[in-house]
């Protein structure tokens, strides 16, 4: 899974956003880190290369925010994009990248992140009438 | 005026929940609206409240069909945090346990496939067959559907049972080659009810991020066992089948040469069996802080875990990507415009796992 020398570019354009952090290869692909304002910016940038999203990790923070991971497959290289969510919020990839839509709506459902600009961010799994957020803990038993 | 009929959650096509709302005018279907979550087991959840091993026990149990793939890649999640090599005789152990799924798994789909066409006697022909994997998989494991073949480190069990193995999957590749592929890829009614039916152009299957079979029958060359091969699939070599059209004939079609496919690796395996070890170590290793994932190829597409660690003996993320989570929404595209009737087709066509999508 070392990456082709398209996939070394579209890393490198990655690595060029205002604000992400520095590149890391480990044994199961690329990770780094941008900043919640370039979220759209990486998903052009992926789009344009041609890379498939996988899928999207959501992991509770505190305070009720979320580390969303973006799994993106290039070719053999796996390439893990990771930001995190400012006031239970995310700009939604969905206009750019369809294949983000039940994902974004599954986060939202479990972990109570508003995707902002999701077309249509109803509840995926859980009925409507129960709250969203099911994977946090509850309120009350955070610090 | 257009007509609205709820198809499922109890369904025609399939023994799981899942809702289409389907609009009509006349005979065709305008409008399609998909609702999933009628198995939602919180799966995710109670894995980040429960030890390696007891993990391992419940990801397993995700699935009733892919149930070892499960248990495969978070043990492969778990090897890459933990620094672990597998050896070899595991690895091959692994992909021998991988394909006999996969066959068992595309024979249940052509046995509902052939059903949903309204040809019981194919349905019962390969059924017969199934059962005759699902013989050996318990011949290698003790079990018929959670095979608990799978360790971090390596496999539970070691496999002397060779012969047997061999035996029964040269016997299904002669039923298969003599009987079920002749008929599911020639048959004049089977290609009347299949041909331009539930079409998925290549540019929708790639914009979908549809996967597996699914992606394959539309064009889509990908296949996790060849582009980031995992166990022992680099030395094995990985033929991929693909097809053109995206049609439900070419997604029959492409599970057809997979299932001889898979007959193939195992005999490779088999073949190729090296001696040794069949774990790293032993007792439970200890995970370090940190963060990985792990993908394989699902009997229905591309399958993926995220797993996050403390240090501890319980993992504090565990995030589970099924293949059927991505191919189900394609569902709407497949289905616009076709006629009411062949509803239940499209959607077999996908082979669709429910208690996988909602976990």
């Amino acid at each position: 899974m070392s990456g082709s020398s398209v996939s070394t570019e579209v890393v490198s354009r990655l690595g060029c956003l205002p604000g992400a952090t520095a590149l890391e290869h480990r044994r199961d692909g690329w990770w780094l880190q941008v900043p919640l304002g370039q979220v759209i910016a990486m998903a052009e940038t992926m789009l344009q290369s041609g890379a498939r999203l996988g899928t999207m990790t959501g992991s509770e923070l505190q305070r009720g925010e979320t580390v969303v991971i973006y799994h993106y497959v290039l070719g053999e290289a796996a390439i893990n994009i990771r930001t995190e969510s400012r006031d239970r919020s995310l700009p939604s990839i969905t206009p750019i990248t369809r294949a983000a839509d039940w994902i974004e709506r599954e986060i939202h459902d479990l972990f109570g992140v508003a995707f902002v600009g999701h077309p249509n961010l109803t509840r995926l799994i859980r009925p409507p009438q129960v709250p969203p957020g099911l994977f946090r803990a509850p309120e009350a038993t955070q610090a | 005026m257009p007509y609205r009929i709820p198809i499922g959650p109890f369904h025609p096509a399939l023994e799981e929940p899942y809702k289409l709302g389907v609009s009509c005018e006349g005979e065709t279907v305008r409008e399609v609206a998909i609702e999933v979550g009628f198995s939602f087991r919180a799966i995710e959840l109670l894995a980040q409240k429960r030890n390696y091993l007891q993990g391992l026990t419940l990801v397993e149990r995700v699935c009733g069909i892919c149930s070892g793939v499960h248990t495969l890649t978070f043990c492969m999640a778990v090897e890459v945090l933990a620094g672990l090599e597998v050896p070899p005789r595991a690895n091959a152990i692994r992909v021998i346990v991988a394909e006999l799924e996969r066959l068992h798994s595309h024979l249940l789909w052509a046995g509902i496939a052939a059903e949903d066409l309204g040809f019981q006697s194919l349905f019962m022909e390969v059924f017969a067959l199934r059962e005759r994997i699902m013989d050996v998989l318990e011949l290698i494991s003790g079990n018929r559907v959670h095979y608990a073949m799978n360790c971090i480190g390596g496999v539970n069990r070691d496999l002397r049972e060779s012969d047997s193995v061999l035996a029964a999957v040269r016997q299904v590749r002669r039923d298969l080659e003599r009987d079920v592929v002749p008929v599911l890829t020639t048959d004049p009614i089977v290609r009347a009810r299949t041909r331009g039916v539930g079409t998925l152009e290549r540019q929708q299957a790639i914009g979908y991020g549809v996967v597996g079979p699914t992606a394959r029958a539309s064009g889509v060359d990908a296949d996790v066992r060849r582009d980031q091969p995992y166990a022992a699939y680099a030395e094995l070599g990985v033929r991929v089948a693909t097809a053109e059209r995206g049609d439900v004939e070419a997604r029959i079609l492409v599970r057809a040469l997979e299932m001889l496919e898979s007959i193939r690796l195992v005999e490779e395996a088999l073949r190729r069996l090296p001696s040794g070890a069949i774990r790293a170590g032993t007792g439970i290793p200890t995970v370090p802080p940190g963060e990985a994932t792990a993908r394989s190829e699902a009997p229905r597409g591309e399958l993926f875990y995220y797993l996050a660690s403390d240090g501890s003996d319980t993992p504090t993320r565990v995030k589970i990507r099924t293949p059927t989570f991505v191919n189900i929404p394609a569902v709407e595209a497949m289905c616009l415009g076709q006629h009411l009737a062949d509803m239940p087709i499209i959607q077999a066509s996908v082979d669709p796992c429910c208690s996988c999508t909602d976990r």
